[in-house]
């Protein structure tokens, strides 16, 4: 086994087999160990397993390299309980924090290995850890981000407000009434390219242009209004 | 509005007098009212900006012709690299953290910033930090190493002027100020929101700028780290980066270390100076179409993707290194990866178009010059991103055209965007739409005159940073193109400026919200009072003055429905964060300081050879043990002191003596070190040894300062509850300080030793 190959393994087992234990709920329940130690843990863990001299060991003795793989999915389990857990003591940023944090030590141990080693194998093997581990924390950080910013709905919602022009430009003059200090720019002879501006007097005009494209367009102006 | 009419006619008045205009020009400089610092940005920075074309157009005159002699390869040198410097450091990057320092607390409904003093010293950092590297052109040359100032070319030996002396302590002086204010501006969006204005309704600008921040705290240190190593060499003879230890036949620095230092900063601020671009793009787009941005959840969390992803790309600067074929593939690959989100975001903008209704406004124009100019400069990215392509062009002038239409296509069409839309809020007045239409075409015409025939000419051969060009085919009179390009783009800044002069002066009176936008800043007068806003509108979703005027449209909250019935625990897994803003910021600020040391340990470790073995087997690490034992005890005792409702000044004072203690013992080490020789110019270990430990005593002094602050605050001051603040404050980065000498001790007092 090459030490690429064995770095490729290290990123499965403690990384991609634990997230898809952690799909049973039974595992994900809160966790009893504090944070900090399940990431102390699992860096820890990652980082010592893929050290040369590990490596080396793990080649000659079988043992040794049964451990190391049970080792690295113990820990990986540890290590994304906190982020995985069903109610956890970490709030968002926390578990941003806690992969951040993670993907800054397993770039710079790959980034040493990598840089450091003397051959192409080594160099893949810290590459390894480095680039395709991060992506890992990364996916997982974007999820969470991704979840906070929709709130706890889907992103499509079935059912959107409508923001065709037409609407918007006849429900203006409300906004034109309370901001009635406001002088009109577009009619204060500052013409703008394109079509006639939509502001003031020629409001109406303009409402009736637009709903008229909206006709003449039929129901897909429904539909391209429905952009969230 | 009429407050802004009386505005505007009370300084017409006041000018008259010299008296009032003294204390007005006082009351300027004394300011720490978000609003007029951020003016301050913008004004400095569109003086540096000017300052930088003319240096464009002084290079662009000398390449107008084969063997032009109108400048000396000297001069050359100097001007290239200062338009560079000035642009990235001076003019891009302050840039957005100008707007944002005006626009942030208007848009997220606050009053000012987190920390308003910090923020005016974060200004005039950049203005004196602008002002010392300007100072090098009359004191002896200006720094003539390009913008990222490769070693060892800009070693002492190389580099013999005091030029990159300035440079180095500028850049120094700019990272810092960067540092603060993104630290501010974090804070402010955490802590400041208005009520309602949940993480996930933030306006997209402002959600850009926070990313931003952080990218920025992630990616300066290293910036700082290795100026302060370039310093180190220069001014004291170390051996970072030179390959050669002085007159000793010894292995010595590496440059590549400087090049990996440099772009490990120099990438992330690649998309530090676009990431707000986007940001203002996101604003613009949807309010001259009518419509709310497509794909709100998408364009924010593809912002993070990027900000984290540009962390891992720094080696695709690299490729002609040799760094080998699997570094070079990982980078290229994550390369091409960086650049999916960015083209989706491009479709995100496109689609909010699609169906809209278009107003043709300048700032829109400007924003769609965007996309189009934007996209070509991302498609040549993905181009050099692939190995063999960058092999073939790198250091062309492809690149230069490449970076080109990032920086000005991308990033300066948005940031004019921002100014014809955001103007009016600022002064009060409109800038005139006709001259603004016709600025874009001129801008657009010029800035494709003189950029896209480098494409071409890179493909050619002709290399970057050459003073002059044999008369090759085409050449001539490609290099002629884009020298007059680049005149019709300075005409464009000069309509620019004139129609801002004469806004200023006659422009129509915009109103509180002229182009019926959305957002909170557009809630309050134009220009905003001093406390920002009268009263605030209710925020319920990402468009709270969209939800005002339209009480029965309003937009469809994702989260309503958790919101409502379980109100306060959405707000906590929203984000908030449960600090005070000055322990936050501290966090912060040494987040940074962290990230600073790792990269001066890094040094430390990659310098380290069997060669300087005997320079560090003169370190004693059971004298220096004891040491680090009496600054871990200052560590409980700083703690201890804090765990009361006062702060328990006893043990305040023993985390002081405790700390001056440590300060004498590394003074005592030192000076026997150099009994013995092992100085900062002897050998790589020298060098790293005393960067190292001495910025760490630097800190550790600095925290004896701040602790001393603390016992005669709470000595003197009645208010308990500011004495713990900050004690909890200079607690925690007494910690980080402890902490990071842990790890000083083992990797250099330890490391050397047993490890090995």
């Amino acid at each position: 086994m090459t030490y690429a190959d064995h770095m490729i393994e290290h990123v499965v087992l403690a990384q991609i087999v634990p997230l898809l234990l952690l799909q049973r709920r039974s595992l994900r329940r809160s966790p009893d160990m504090p944070a900090m130690m399940s990431w102390l843990v699992g860096v820890a863990t990652m980082v010592v397993a893929s050290l040369p001299a590990v490596f080396s060991v793990a080649q000659h003795d079988a043992g040794a390299l049964w451990t190391i793989r049970a080792a690295l999915v113990i820990s990986g389990v540890l290590f994304w309980r906190p982020v995985r857990a069903t109610t956890s003591t970490l709030s968002g940023p926390m578990r941003i924090l806690y992969l951040v944090c993670a993907c800054f030590v397993t770039t710079l141990a790959g980034a040493g290995i990598a840089f450091g080693a003397a051959t192409t194998d080594r160099q893949i093997g810290g590459l390894v850890m480095w680039v395709p581990c991060c992506l890992i924390y990364l996916s997982v950080v974007l999820a969470i981000v991704a979840r906070a910013l929709r709130g706890s709905m889907p992103i499509a919602s079935p059912r959107q407000h409508v923001t065709s022009s037409s609407m918007e430009w006849s429900s203006h003059a409300t906004t034109t009434a309370r901001n009635s200090s406001a002088p009109d720019v577009y009619a204060g002879g500052r013409r703008t390219r394109g079509h006639a501006p939509c502001l003031g007097r020629r409001q109406l005009r303009c409402a009736d242009r637009s709903g008229r494209r909206a006709a003449r367009a039929g129901p897909r102006a429904v539909v391209r209004g429905d952009s969230s | 509005m009429t407050d802004a009419a009386g505005l505007v006619g009370r300084e017409d008045a006041g000018s008259a007098r010299a008296g009032v205009r003294s204390e007005r020009l006082l009351s300027w400089i004394a300011t720490v009212d978000h609003k007029r610092v951020g003016i301050l940005y913008l004004v400095t920075i569109l003086v540096f900006f000017c300052v930088g074309g003319v240096e464009a157009l002084l290079i662009r005159i000398q390449l107008a012709k084969p063997e032009n002699a109108f400048l000396s390869p000297e001069a050359f040198n100097q001007i290239f690299t200062m338009h560079g410097t000035t642009m990235v450091f001076l003019v891009v990057m302050p840039l957005l953290t100008g707007f944002a320092t005006y626009l942030v607390p208007l848009m997220i409904g606050a009053r000012d910033v987190a920390f308003p003093r910090l923020n005016a010293l974060s200004y005039w950092l950049l203005l004196f930090g602008g002002l010392l590297l300007y100072v090098s052109f009359v004191a002896g040359g200006a720094p003539d190493a390009g913008w990222f100032a490769y070693a060892p070319l800009s070693e002492r030996p190389y580099a013999t002027s005091s030029g990159l002396d300035y440079w180095a302590l500028g850049l120094l002086v700019l990272g810092v100020s960067t540092i603060t204010s993104a630290v501010n501006l974090i804070v402010t969006i955490v802590t400041l929101r208005a009520e309602g204005l949940l993480i996930r309704r933030l306006p997209l600008f402002v959600w850009m700028v926070l990313v931003n921040s952080f990218l920025m705290l992630g990616a300066l240190p290293a910036l700082n780290a290795s100026v302060v190593m370039l310093l180190v060499d220069r001014l004291l003879g170390g051996h970072f980066f030179v390959p050669q230890a002085g007159a000793l036949v010894m292995p010595g620095g590496s440059p590549i270390l400087w090049q990996h230092f440099f772009w490990a900063f120099g990438h992330p601020e690649v998309y530090i100076m676009v990431l707000p671009a986007f940001g203002i793009i996101s604003e613009v787009i949807p309010v001259f179409s009518r419509k709310p941005i497509f794909g709100y959840e998408f364009v924010a969390a593809s912002t993070v993707a990027i900000a984290l992803l540009s962390y891992g790309v720094w080696a695709h600067h690299m490729f002609a290194v040799g760094l080998g074929y699997p570094a070079d593939a990982a980078f290229s690959a994550a390369s091409l990866l960086i650049a999916v989100p960015t083209g989706v975001k491009i479709f995100n903008w496109i689609a909010t178009m699609w169906g809209g209704s278009v107003r043709f406004t300048t700032a829109m124009l400007f924003a769609m010059g965007f996309l189009v100019m934007f996209t070509i400069g991302g498609i040549t990215g993905v181009m050099v991103a692939v190995v063999p392509i960058d092999w073939q062009v790198t250091d062309s002038y492809f690149i230069v055209a490449h970076m080109h239409y990032v920086l000005f296509g991308g990033t300066a069409f948005a940031v004019l965007a921002g100014v014809y839309y955001w103007f009016p809020k600022m002064s009060g007045r409109l800038l005139d739409e006709r001259w603004g239409a016709a600025q874009f075409w001129v801008t657009l015409v010029g800035f494709n005159l003189t950029f896209f025939d480098q494409h071409l000419l890179g493909l050619m051969g002709m290399p970057r940073r050459v003073f002059t060009y044999p008369a090759l085919p085409y050449w001539g009179a490609l290099n002629l193109l884009s020298t007059i390009g680049a005149f019709v783009l300075g005409v464009s800044i000069l309509m620019l400026l004139w129609n801002i002069v004469a806004s200023l002066r006659h422009g129509v009176v915009a109103g509180d919200n002229p182009w019926n936008a959305w957002t909170l800043e557009w809630a309050t007068t134009s220009p905003p009072p001093e406390h920002n806003f009268e009263r605030l509108p209710p925020v319920r979703g990402r468009r709270p003055l969209w939800d005002l005027a339209h009480p029965d449209q309003r937009d469809p909250d994702p989260a309503d429905a958790t919101d409502e019935s379980s109100a306060g625990a959405s707000v906590a897994g929203d984000g908030s964060v449960h600090l005070p803003a000055s322990t936050l910021g501290m966090l912060l600020f040494l987040a940074s300081e962290a990230v600073f040391f790792v990269f001066l340990i890094i040094g430390f470790i990659y310098l380290r050879s069997p060669n300087t073995q005997r320079t560090s087997a003169s370190l004693d690490p059971a004298v220096t043990g004891v040491y680090t034992a009496v600054l871990v005890a200052s560590s409980v005792t700083i703690w201890l002191a804090g765990r009361g409702a006062r702060v328990r000044k006893g043990w305040l004072a023993a985390s002081i003596v405790l700390g001056a203690l440590f300060l004498v013992g590394q003074g005592r080490e030192y000076a026997r070190l150099l009994d013995a020789h092992v100085t900062v110019s002897r050998d790589t270990f020298g060098s790293a040894f005393y960067t190292l430990t001495g910025i760490h005593g630097f800190h550790v002094a600095a925290g004896v300062l701040m602790m001393l602050v603390v016992v005669v605050m709470a000595w003197r001051s009645p208010k308990p509850r500011a004495d713990s603040l900050a004690l909890e404050s200079v607690a925690w980065y007494w910690h980080l300080v402890d902490v990071v000498w842990i790890v000083i001790f083992t990797v250099v007092y330890l490391g050397g030793r047993y490890v090995r």
